[in-house]
């Protein structure tokens, strides 16, 4: 074989390939990153937005519920449905109300009671009639 | 064999060609591109920003009106405003989408189709739709696929309690902006901050969050909690209701107040309205009399005069006044009495509303010390509550006084007061002195309800002495034992007061034959006074010779006075008959009727 023939035969040359596959390889790998996060990025973006509706929807139930409540529960609703009977109160007069003064000398802490004292039962079944 | 020399520069010739072409044309490029990104970059970024960002604007939610207790007297209902982007609504479901809005709106749709082209980038199609609404259009336009329909926050003002405390709590106009009442004197506190966002859009209206720009949160506005306890103020607006009824007066009016510190527990007016109805209402309807009518006080008033005297030790409670038997001619204008009496005492003068022992005591007094104590109980100046529209009433200088003026103004004539001004200057009576401002807003807090500022009571002056008082208060008490205002006792409780029976000046000037404003102004427990409280009925309809104050307003004044006493646990001082109701007084003046 002529040695000049020899020469001109191209030889693969591994270091070189290796490198321009490893650039590449990373070159591949950074684009379909930035692709792949610039996507979840929007996805994030996009989940952000609906859980915002959503938190927003609840926030505004919730404040129509409340607004609900306070309606329902006035003074004047309450009134209503006072007249109308749907609720039924009894006008306390003035001489059921009895006012207690406790005594200043201490009357409950001294007179305290012994454990021979007699305990009354308090039955609620329903008396038998006589 | 090598390939001849001409060959290779022709070779090299074409390449140095190709490559000059393939220089100048890049660099055409590039110059177009740094044009384009260098030259007219900030026309166009302004350009993309004009169709893709946008500033959406975050609403604050108004504040709260509440009561003493919390109770909420008004507050924000969550609404939503629907609007358009003409440009991101498909031309295919065009007919679809405004078919749609115009059936779930009410809206006209032949307008809605005029209205909404692709130009139109946004158009508000209606506002304060109900969160149930938008809710089910919403669901409908995801059925149908259809972009362009946007729902942004938007809220309405609502007032649970309707007509109870309208004048008070007032109402706002269609921005939201208060108008009248509390709404409007503290629209600066109720009234929120906005917050705004900067966002990004795509081609189809969708927001890019990624891309969100600088975001503001909105500052809510603050909660206004008033003294104003709606407990009282249902059972004062009943009462008055009652006596409307009865009565048929022109208006009428009623304050409860707490004389130690000034707080207004209860104020009612009628002719009233529903706030939530406001539109209805006539304008007659919804001034609050108690601070914007304009009265002549009538007897009421003798309780200046009275405490001139005494402070200024020119007489005491026993000193005797001689009354002339009930007809006294000064400056040939005559003077009569109700109560006709020979002699007479400073006290009695004030139980049986003597006019003539007062229009002495006042000329023993002096125009120039009358005309002070007048001003030193506040009359003819505003009070300084924190409601719009409250006028100073009318008093005139002595300088402009008619030679009976001093005759006159005793018995509460020539001068003008409000209701207000007049419960203040009793409760300075009953507050050992001290005239107190009113005050009607308690605290104002956050959102989170944190304190943002307490308004504690205020002083206004010592209008008379503490010794002055002491002098007094046995006769006001006397006034509803055995004077004009027997009607005004509260079982189980001593009540001091006064009553008020003024006949109507005439627009014409002059007074209006028949027709008279009745009023009782009182305080109890008299001992330690808790409530003062005020009853006026204009033009009241009795039976003749029956429209007084003592028989018209003290009644209801008992009414309300007892069932107060009741609710504030305010324990009885006195021993309670065994009939005894809260509405006794008014009840025992039916049987008397």
């Amino acid at each position: 074989m002529n040695p000049n023939t020899k020469r001109h035969t191209n030889r693969l040359q591994f270091a070189a390939l290796l490198r321009g596959i490893i650039v590449t390889a990373f070159l591949a790998i950074a684009g379909l990153s930035y692709v792949y996060l610039k996507n979840q990025l929007h996805v994030s973006g996009l989940q952000r937005r609906n859980l915002e509706q959503e938190l927003n929807e609840l926030i505004s139930e919730n404040n129509v519920m409340e607004a609900q409540i306070s309606n329902l529960t006035s003074r004047t609703a309450l009134q209503r449905r006072l007249d109308e009977g749907f609720i039924k109160l009894v006008p306390i007069t003035g001489q059921a109300v009895v006012r207690l003064h406790p005594q200043e000398n201490g009357r409950w802490a001294s007179d305290t009671r012994s454990v021979g004292n007699q305990i009354q039962t308090i039955s609620h079944e329903p008396a038998a009639r006589r | 064999m090598n390939p001849p020399i001409c060959s290779v520069r022709k070779a090299r010739f074409r390449a140095g060609m190709v490559c000059c072409v393939l220089a100048i044309i890049f660099s055409a490029f590039s110059y177009r591109l740094i044009y384009l990104q260098v030259e007219r970059g900030s026309a166009f970024t302004a350009l993309a920003n004009k169709t893709q960002i946008l500033k959406q604007t975050i609403p604050a939610q108004r504040g709260s009106i509440r009561d003493i207790h919390g109770e909420i007297l008004a507050g924000d209902m969550p609404m939503r405003k629907i609007v358009a982007d003409g440009s991101h609504i498909k031309p295919a479901l065009f007919s679809q989408v405004t078919e749609l809005l115009a059936n779930s709106l009410e809206l006209d749709e032949k307008a809605l189709r005029t209205k909404l082209t692709p130009e139109r980038r946004y158009l508000v199609l209606k506002r304060q739709v109900p969160e149930q609404t938008a809710e089910d259009l919403r669901s409908e336009l995801r059925r149908k696929n259809a972009q362009g329909i946007y729902f942004e926050p938007d809220s309405t003002r609502m007032y649970p309690n309707g007509s109870l405390l309208c004048h008070v709590v007032g109402f706002t106009d269609y921005e939201g902006h208060g108008i009248q009442g509390i709404e409007k004197s503290m629209n600066q506190y109720l009234e929120g901050h906005p917050g705004y966002k900067y966002i990004t859009r795509d081609r189809a209206g969708t927001e890019l969050v990624q891309h969100r720009g600088l975001e503001q949160e909105p500052r809510n506005g603050y909660n206004v909690q008033l003294t104003i306890d709606l407990g009282l103020q249902s059972i004062v607006e009943r009462e008055l209701d009652a006596a409307v009824k009865k009565y048929a007066p022109e208006t009428a009016t009623a304050i409860l107040m707490r004389p130690k510190t000034g707080e207004i527990l209860a104020m009612a007016s009628r002719p009233y309205f529903d706030i939530n109805e406001r539109s209805k209402a006539e304008a007659e309807q919804m001034k609050n009399r108690a601070i914007i009518d304009m009265i002549e006080p009538g007897s009421t008033f003798k309780i200046v005069t009275l405490s001139g005297v005494l402070n200024e030790k020119l007489v005491r409670a026993d000193t005797p006044v001689y009354c002339e038997g009930g007809r006294w001619e000064y400056c040939a204008k005559i003077l009569h009495d109700d109560h006709p009496m020979t002699t007479s005492t400073v006290h009695d003068v004030l139980v049986y509303s003597s006019n003539i022992g007062a229009a002495k005591l006042a000329l023993q007094l002096g125009e120039n010390r009358l005309y002070s104590y007048i001003k030193q109980f506040g009359f003819g100046e505003r009070t300084g509550i924190d409601l719009p529209g409250e006028i100073v009433g009318m008093v005139h200088p002595t300088k402009e006084w008619s030679k009976i003026s001093i005759t006159r103004i005793p018995m509460g004539q020539g001068v003008a007061v409000t209701p207000l001004q007049m419960v203040m200057a009793m409760g300075a009576i009953a507050n050992g002195g001290k005239l107190m401002m009113p005050q009607i807003i308690h605290s104002i807090t956050d959102d989170h309800d944190l304190p943002i500022a307490q308004f504690p009571p205020v002083v206004v002056r010592q209008a008379i002495n503490p010794e002055t008082v002491k002098a007094l208060i046995p006769a006001l008490e006397d006034v509803i034992r055995k004077g004009t205002a027997k009607h005004g006792a509260v079982d189980g409780y001593q009540v001091g007061g006064k009553t008020g029976t003024a006949q109507k000046v005439s627009a014409q000037g002059g007074y209006l034959s028949g027709k008279y404003v009745v009023s009782f102004v009182g305080f109890l427990p008299a001992e330690d006074p808790e409530v003062v409280g005020m009853v006026m009925l204009d033009n009241a309809t009795t039976r003749q010779g029956e429209n007084y104050g003592g028989l018209v307003a003290a009644p209801v004044f008992s009414s309300i006075a007892g069932q107060a006493m009741r609710y504030l646990n305010i324990e009885p001082t006195l021993p309670i008959s065994p009939t005894a109701s809260p509405s006794t007084a008014l009840a025992l003046k039916e049987e008397h009727d």
